[in-house]
């Protein structure tokens, strides 16, 4: 089994990236790979609960919740970015069942993994 | 080594196209075994229908040299339909693949290089 | 050994972060935008201690600048797949 991160870090809203990220971990399952997703940077804002791109006419984040719990895909996101962006712990949509890891534990958390591909 | 590179945004706004092929053209001159994966709007850099101006560089053919010298060029299909490239209005030695070729290209790779959006 | 490409300005916050992301040994390989990164003479001192730095050569001239403007040294996409073949991991 060979691990991989995948890193989203842009804006769930009006950038695709975060489906984008989730599509192709998904897609892992396939072979003998275990992917991990971690949410930096404005990525973070995608585990608000009222964080909805459909408003904007965009494909909702909501869609690979299914996908998220039949997999049981770990989505780890940045303490501090989401202190950045004032999001609460009550304020997170629990489909993502969203680990915290603090920026000071980054270097040792990617380099854990086989491969760290950023989108 | 078997290496891969990434590609996510579109081919004549950004560098990242230009970046992958010379990498990719380094790579084969050191014998590696090289694959690009066209992911998002950078599958629009394998339309065999763009005209540029004559004096910029010409994408698809140039991934087309690439290809016949042995870089396996593969294309999100999902995402080339999406943006109405259709099979056929590829590039020639460019082919319609997907994430399970992502996952396998991962799995395979010694070396994978993701350009990041 | 892990190689780390930053390829976006140093103005885009994922540049710095992705800088601190290195471990000794590692090496950090600016392109694209993330060459301007070599202009600052004070580099070294935002990575952990070991790391190495290089930024790549065309994209740093193509840019308007000369190599004696880098604080780090230079190398081209040669060096890109030697890096490649010395760092059994790569960040990007």
């Amino acid at each position: 089994m060979k691990s991989v991160l995948f890193v989203a870090y842009q804006s769930p809203a009006g950038s695709i990236w975060i489906n984008e990220t989730f599509r192709s971990a998904f897609g892992m399952y396939g072979e003998e790979l275990e992917p991990v997703v971690l949410f930096m940077g404005e990525a973070v804002l995608a585990v608000r609960a009222n964080c909805k791109p459909e408003q904007l006419g965009c494909l909702p984040l909501s869609i690979t919740f299914k996908y998220i719990a039949r997999y049981k895909t770990k989505v780890v996101a940045v303490n501090e970015d989401l202190e950045r962006f004032a999001i609460a712990e009550d304020g997170i949509e629990p489909s993502w069942n969203v680990t915290r890891i603090s920026e000071s534990e980054l270097p040792d958390f990617m380099h854990a993994f086989d491969k760290v591909v950023f989108f | 080594m078997n290496i891969t590179i990434q590609v996510n945004v579109p081919p004549y706004t950004n560098e990242d196209m230009d970046t992958a092929m010379h990498l990719a053209d380094a790579c084969l001159k050191k014998g590696h075994k090289v694959s690009i994966f066209l992911f998002a709007d950078s599958v629009l850099a394998a339309n065999k229908q763009v005209k540029p101006m004559r004096i910029d560089r010409n994408i698809p053919v140039k991934i087309q040299e690439l290809a016949s010298k042995g870089v396996a060029m593969n294309i999100c299909g999902l995402c080339a339909e999406y943006r109405g490239l259709t099979q056929g209005t590829n590039v020639d030695g460019s082919v319609f693949s997907g994430v399970p070729e992502m996952a396998s290209l991962v799995f395979t790779s010694d070396r994978y290089v993701s350009l990041m959006p | 050994m892990t190689l780390i490409v930053v390829k976006k300005s140093p103005e885009n916050g994922i540049s710095n972060r992705l800088l601190k992301v290195a471990l000794p040994s590692d090496t950090i390989l600016l392109v694209q935008d993330g060459v301007l990164f070599a202009m600052d003479k004070d580099l070294e001192s935002k990575v952990t201690q070991g790391v190495k730095l290089v930024a790549l050569k065309e994209d740093f001239l193509a840019r308007g600048f000369s190599e004696a403007d880098s604080s780090i040294p230079l190398v081209d996409y040669n060096g890109w797949v030697e890096l490649l073949e010395q760092n059994d991991k790569v960040i990007s």
